[in-house]
């Protein structure tokens, strides 16, 4: 057993990562909301829990299918990035036992989230109704979730070389295995349906709406047989002999899950064989990159304007020197241009389905611009330029503004023309006939994609310097720059507009001036605020101020040229207002933590 | 009567705490201008802190540090004109060529356009890397990127050269380069710290050197200074053709010798103090008949001197 060494220092090592007890907690957290959210509307009945518990399976399925994968993605990617992986080699150890030990301890690993949300999936069973075959069909469709989700991380990371690459394509290997896992799951629902109903034949099963079914609640529909018979006109009486078929074909997936993962790490063993050691690029790689990466035309008007770029701003010049942060520009454009041409293209335009995608668009935007932010003073942290910076005349503000309107202006463009674009449609759309007007919902858009584009890139620097992977800088991001303004406007909207009450919708317009006044006085009470800080602030302020005199005014047009068409201001409007200055709050407090971490040269070490 | 000039450095109970941790312990140190100043200690004995806090980096916890004049901490930004770091990593973009790299730099020093290519080039002659010019840092040996980093400290043309470990890690045709360059850099009429574990070449490099061990200064001064506070008496080592005896006999009844006696076929012959000459010994020796082969005088080397002085305690 060679490869024990491996296991006791890979758990040792997780075991004093915050991360190991961070995600637990992000895994049992996210059961406990879903438990909760299905527990508030008032689904749960005592002795009919089966519901309760699926709606918590499902989120366990995904919670797996998100997080394995990216918590297994470097783990032999690093070693090899730290030259750590040579030195093992020098050892009796073989390939396959590196791989076999680093996917058990990462197994391991796995398991432990998924227990750590025991107890909540616990609560079903104590209101009852959660029968056998439903308990044994999550345990066992986790199991197999779990192993693919394991090998998409094993056997990305035995191929990367850098950690970002080792968990995009971790994520994309997990869908393809997520592909897999359901493909098998129906093949082996057709082959226990076939045993037990040789009259119906197995092509019935192949209906759109029997894979929907299917696919419903994270596989776990497969025990909704009762259900299905029906809809074949079939008697529920042979559904206990399904049921025994049923169970017999999941067994049978997880074993093929599992022994698909000990497949992998072999064929990872022998990726980690062919590429332990260092190569130079090859030929290939090379002659691509020097097609297709290189600039060929204009080079003296791109050579010029990237020199205006290094003498304005040096800092900002950094993060768009490279060819990969000028695609990402490209790739924005390209995506909206080509999104808006298909939209205008249309003799039949239907905004209300293209409203849903301008909505997934902003989502991903804020998205790239977190994962930009994020990582952006990461390369300084690790490789020690930050410390050569710091001791230039560049003071820390200065630092700190460039490297944001360095980003700012990466994703400038793109948001322009998303912005110029939507406010066109939002004039147009309400005059074609057969669309609902979406006027109100498209400026929330692009109120909530401005707050995001103003805050995420402030919140997304300070963790690249606080957090020490990448990963955890994005997630820590995004948790703080839109989950807590988002979660704590649900939860006072919640509480404030229950049952429409008056009194409580003034409470709430009570909280948001509160929270506008602490607002205010933190801008007061903090003179060291660095310009650019106080400039967006201040920007901010004046925006909230419009909006509202905008509502205003419009309150006082007639009815026919009001422009949002409401008598009154909406709530959304003010819950909007709320969560804009709680994001901004958050935004100007990491904003100055982050100028002080760098006064005071705390960031976190390179690993 | 002029005034005497200004210290390229100058620290006054210059202290620094992590936590409970002293790393430097109220240091007083001078390096005069144009010194090639020589910084020895163990591991974590406080040099690479005291050079990050004179390159602005850390902020001291107490006391003064002074370049040219500058207070380190109030005048944060007139030091960083005036200074050019070199930490004891590369702090390099693997990925950008060596004049884009000094371009940035040179942006951020914020030299002007026009003459920032000159002084591009003028520093890589210097560090002999011209022909590298296009190439990619990554590519580079550790030896080229140390002088990659020791152009990207001169593009600014500072006056005071803060250098953490310039030469570790390089092989020894790299590092007698590296040293030549230092010399070069003096001649310019640069001040040079250095800190270095490679006492051999600091000893012939250096014209003042400082010790410091568990953040306390121990010696601060020339080079020969040192041997001699270290050395008690003057060593002197003689061979005789034959009568060994008769010799340190000889020897013993002189009031300048403390000691006389055979070691390794030698007699080791102890002078009372540095003051005395070790003529005396051979003329004492042959005028008492003896055959003189060999004399020779045991200087101490800075290694020696080093281990000596310090017990190698960390923090």
């Amino acid at each position: 057993m060679t490869f024990l060494p491996i296991v006791g220092r890979e758990l040792r090592v997780s075991a004093r990562t915050a991360s190991t007890y961070w995600l637990r907690l992000v895994g049992a957290t996210a059961l406990l909301m879903a438990g909760g959210i299905y527990w508030m509307e008032g689904d749960v009945t005592y002795g009919a829990s089966s519901d309760w518990f699926m709606a918590m399976h499902l989120t366990l399925f995904w919670t797996i299918w998100v997080l394995v994968p990216v918590m297994t993605a470097d783990c032999i990617c690093r070693e090899r990035r730290e030259g750590t992986l040579g030195l093992l080699f020098l050892t009796p150890l073989k390939a396959g036992d590196i791989v076999l030990a680093k996917g058990f301890a990462h197994g391991l690993r796995a398991v432990t989230l998924c227990i750590a949300g025991v107890p909540v999936l616990v609560l079903p069973f104590l209101t009852g109704g959660v029968g056998w075959l439903l308990e044994l069909s999550s345990v066992l469709i986790n199991f197999s979730a779990l192993c693919w989700a394991l090998s998409a991380g094993v056997l990305v990371s035995s191929a990367a070389r850098t950690f970002t690459r080792a968990v995009v394509g971790a994520v994309i290997v997990a869908g393809l295995f997520l592909a897999v896992l359901g493909v098998v799951h129906v093949a082996a629902l057709i082959v226990a349906w076939q045993v037990t109903f040789p009259q119906t034949g197995a092509g019935t099963l192949l209906h759109p709406a029997f894979f929907r079914w299917f696919l419903d609640e994270g596989f776990l529909s497969i025990t909704r047989i009762d259900d299905l018979v029906r809809s074949f006109g079939l008697s529920v009486a042979g559904s206990s002999s399904l049921q025994a078929a049923l169970a017999g074909a999941m067994f049978s997936v997880t074993l093929f899950s599992f022994l698909s993962l000990l497949l992998i790490i072999r064929w990872a063993a022998s990726n980690v064989r062919r590429n332990w050691q260092d190569k130079p690029r090859s030929v290939l790689q090379a002659k691509l990159e020097k097609e297709f990466c290189t600039p060929a035309y204009g080079i003296r008007l791109f050579r010029g304007w990237m020199r205006r770029l290094l003498e304005r701003n040096p800092i900002g010049w950094l993060e768009r020197r490279t060819w990969q942060a000028r695609t990402v520009s490209w790739a924005w454009l390209a995506v909206i241009v080509s999104l808006y041409s298909l939209m205008l293209g249309s003799t039949r335009p239907d905004w209300n389905s293209f409203q849903e995608w301008q909505w997934i668009i902003a989502a991903l935007f804020c998205a790239s611009l977190t994962v930009s932010a994020a990582g952006s003073f990461r390369r300084e942290r690790e490789s020690g330029v930050m410390e050569l910076l710091l001791v230039t005349p560049l003071t820390v503000g200065q630092i700190i503004n460039g490297r944001l309107r360095g980003i700012w202006s990466q994703f400038l463009p793109s948001l322009l023309l998303f912005v110029i674009i939507q406010f066109h449609l939002i004039s147009i759309a309400r005059w074609v006939p057969w669309n609902r007007d979406t006027s109100m919902e498209g400026a929330l858009l692009l109120w909530l994609l401005g707050g995001a584009t103003l805050t995420l890139p402030v919140i997304g620097l300070y963790f690249s310097l606080r957090c020490r992977l990448h990963i955890t800088a994005v997630v820590a991001a995004l948790a703080v720059g839109i989950g807590v303004p988002a979660l704590a406007t649900m939860v006072v909207a919640f509480l404030s507009f229950v049952g429409g009450n008056p009194e409580r919708q003034t409470l709430f317009r009570w909280l948001l001036l509160a929270t506008m006044a602490a607002f205010v006085w933190v801008l007061i009470r903090h003179h060291t605020l660095r310009p650019l800080l106080r400039i967006s602030s201040v920007a901010w302020l004046a925006m909230l101020a419009a909006m509202f005199v905008i509502l205003r005014l419009d309150d006082a047009l007639p009815a026919g040229w009001s422009i949002f068409g409401a008598g009154h201001v909406p709530l959304i409007i003010v819950a909007t207002l709320f969560y804009a200055l709680l994001q901004t709050g958050c935004a100007l407090w990491l904003g100055l933590k982050l100028h002080q971490n760098l006064e005071n040269r705390s960031f976190a070490l390179p690993q | 009567m002029s005034a005497p000039p200004l210290p390229a450095v100058q620290t006054l109970g210059l202290t620094r705490t992590y936590g409970s941790m002293v790393a430097l312990n109220a240091l007083d140190l001078t390096v005069n201008q144009g010194d090639l100043f020589g910084f020895i200690g163990s591991n974590g004995a406080g040099k690479t802190t005291t050079l990050r806090i004179l390159a602005t980096f850390l902020a001291p916890s107490a006391g003064q540090a002074m370049v040219l004049g500058h207070d380190v901490v109030r005048d944060a930004d007139a030091v960083r004109h005036v200074i050019g770091y070199m930490p004891d990593f590369f702090g390099v973009y693997k990925d950008m060529e060596v004049t884009e790299y000094l371009d940035f730099f040179g942006a951020c020093y914020k030299i002007p356009t026009a003459q920032r290519e000159k002084t591009v080039n003028d520093v890589l002659e210097l560090v002999g890397l011209s022909e590298k010019k296009g190439a990619l840092i990554g590519a580079l040996s550790r030896g080229m990127q140390q002088r990659l980093g020791l152009a990207r400290v001169l593009i600014h043309d500072p006056k005071v050269l803060l250098l953490d470990e310039p030469a570790s890690g390089l092989d020894p045709r790299a590092r007698i380069e590296m040293m030549a360059i230092l010399q070069e850099l003096q001649r310019m009429g640069k001040t040079i710290i250095i800190s270095s574990h490679i006492l051999s070449e600091l000893q012939t490099l250096c014209n003042r050197v400082a010790i410091i061990e568990k953040g306390k200064l121990i010696y601060a001064g020339p080079v020969q200074g040192v041997r001699d506070q270290m050395q008690t008496g003057r060593v002197v080592w003689v061979k005789v053709s034959s009568d060994q005896d008769r010799a340190i006999e000889l020897l013993k009844a002189r009031p300048e010798v403390t000691q006389a006696g055979s070691e390794d076929g030698h007699i080791k012959v102890t002078l009372v103090n540095h003051d005395i000459d070790h003529s005396i010994v051979a003329d004492t020796l042959v005028r008492g008949g003896a055959k003189l082969i060999e004399l020779r005088e045991d200087e101490l080397g800075l290694e020696e001197v080093f281990l000596r002085v310090t017990r190698g305690e960390t923090q």
